[in-house]
């Protein structure tokens, strides 16, 4: 990483936000995953990183917790499963079915290691801070809600959409999973936030902004605590004092 | 006498097999999938057993989505195995059930998602989409998933042991390692699934593939997640794991004979 534009700020990010997209002004970061996009952010003291999506869903984890961020909020836009839904909203899931194909799952590849819990699947204290978005007349928040991730590049077909409200899905979009499960390994808390760009199984009538990431930072530093009161940094700790990893195991790891 | 296959699960890797069976020899082989680790063991009866532990053979060395189960077949069947029975590990859905049950699957529901499925699929290579667009399906799977007489034989042995052991039920397959989230146990649990576990899908399919009937043992170890709070915190991943569901094998090769 030497010679990197991003070096001076190493371990002054406490917050790293994932965006679908990468904004304009973003720096390459090399990861053993692939590149990810990476732009400081920062306010009152407090450092964030916003890091852009990689085509290996391990990179950007990876990549946060590389840059010293303790936390990872993981934005997407989505479709409204759930009929109370509709576009425009935020939604804050507090669960999720994973049916995404054929990706990355672990970090732990080829290895006995990666049972982790789901319990809480993401960390109350993030999602308690980005309830702090603001409301408007057409933006409404909604602090629970199970999310459904789409298993590829598609969009859902309207049988899907059918079948997953009925198992209770209430929001459907991409980029979350495997993320947040990937971001448990790595012992960042971490929280999904989705903005509605749809009905299910119908076209985009709005759109997740790169300037959203400004939003949700804001609202998210404005009340979350700097230190961690969360089990969210223990996750490894069964396989640490069993010796099977140590304190740095994620800074030697290869695709 | 029908020649069986032996692949332990849970605690497999823990146990000392001297005190089940007479240990013939190593029987490790190189595959066109890679390496495979098998003991030749003698039942009390003289029945020849293959066995091999899943997982590793010192340790849990691989979690289910990396055990390479190309390479355990193949060699079981180069090995001259005609049947398979193993046994899992795996979390209770079904609210009739208890942790320390057994339960013989009878059906699958496979949400596995990144695993290598066929012996098509050339080794190194992950699986591609490519043969359905050459019209080149996979032989179909007839109903039952799981072979019938082994089912029985499992169930009888069990029984016999004195374990409380569910004959019929549905297995869940996911993608692991990690654990499944509250939202979907809940959509398993409305799909029908008895139990959740990371470990049978793709082995049936492949067994299936090479001609090898399968059937398996699952040992309730713990409540699938979001379940814990309401049927109790029980949990059990230990040595008593392997002993049981490898006593109840061993006497259902005998009963197969």
């Amino acid at each position: 990483m030497t010679g990197h534009p991003m070096e001076r700020r190493m371990d002054a990010f406490d917050i790293a936000i994932l965006m679908p997209f990468a904004r304009g002004s973003a720096a390459p970061f090399a990861t053993p995953f692939g590149e990810v996009s990476c732009e400081p952010w920062g306010t009152g003291g407090r450092a964030a990183v916003v890091l852009g999506p990689a085509p290996d869903p391990r990179a950007a984890p990876w990549a946060a917790r590389a840059l010293g961020a303790t936390r990872l909020v993981v934005a997407g836009a989505g479709a409204a499963l759930n009929r109370l839904l509709r576009p425009c909203d935020w939604v804050l899931p507090d669960d999720y079915v994973d049916q995404t194909r054929g990706l990355p799952t672990t970090y732990f590849a080829e290895r006995g290691l990666g049972y982790v819990q789901q319990t809480p699947p993401f960390c109350p204290e993030m999602r308690e801070a980005l309830a702090g978005i603001p409301e408007s007349r057409t933006s409404r928040v909604f602090e629970r809600g199970t999310y459904v991730s789409l298993p590829s590049p598609r969009t859902e077909t309207p049988a899907e959409a059918g079948w997953w409200r009925r198992l209770g899905g209430d929001v459907a979009g991409w980029g979350v999973l495997p993320a947040v499960t990937l971001a448990h390994e790595l012992e960042l808390c971490v929280a999904p936030v989705c903005y509605l760009t749809r009905e299910a199984a119908g076209e985009d009538e709005t759109w997740l902004a790169p300037s959203d990431a400004d939003t949700l930072l804001a609202a998210l530093l404005a009340t979350l605590p700097v230190e961690r009161h969360c089990h969210c940094g223990e996750t490894m700790a069964g396989a640490r004092a069993r010796g099977l990893i140590n304190a740095d195991w994620w800074q030697r790891m290869t695709p | 006498m029908t020649r069986i296959c032996i692949i332990g699960g849970t605690a497999a890797y823990d146990l000392d097999l001297e005190a089940f069976a007479t240990l013939a020899r190593t029987m490790d082989m190189e595959t066109p999938y890679g390496r495979a680790e098998y003991r030749g063991l003698v039942t009390p009866n003289g029945a020849q057993v293959l066995f091999t532990s899943r997982h590793g053979r010192s340790r849990l060395e691989r979690s289910a989505a990396f055990v390479n189960h190309r390479a355990t077949l193949w060699a079981a069947r180069k090995l001259g195995a005609e049947a398979v029975l193993s046994w899992n590990g795996c979390g209770a859905i079904d609210r009739l059930l208890a942790v320390g049950d057994m339960l013989v699957p009878s059906d699958l529901i496979d949400q596995t998602s990144a695993r290598v499925y066929s012996y098509r699929t050339p080794p190194g290579e992950r699986p591609s989409p490519a043969w359905r667009a050459a019209g080149d399906a996979l032989p179909g799977t007839p109903p039952p998933v799981f072979w019938e007489s082994g089912r029985r034989a499992l169930i009888a042995a069990a029984r016999a042991q004195g374990h409380n052991v569910h004959a019929w039920g549905t297995y869940a397959a996911t993608e692991g390692p990690r654990l499944e989230s509250p939202a979907e146990i809940r959509m398993l649990a409305d799909a029908g699934a008895a139990v959740v576990g990371m470990t049978l899908s793709p082995e049936v399919w492949l067994a299936q593939e090479l001609g090898l009937n399968y059937a398996s043992l699952c040992f309730v170890t713990n409540w699938a997640t979001g379940l814990a709070g309401q049927y109790g915190n029980q949990r059990t991943f230990g040595t008593e794991v392997g002993v049981a569901c490898l006593k109840v094998l061993m006497a259902a090769v005998e009963e197969i004979g």
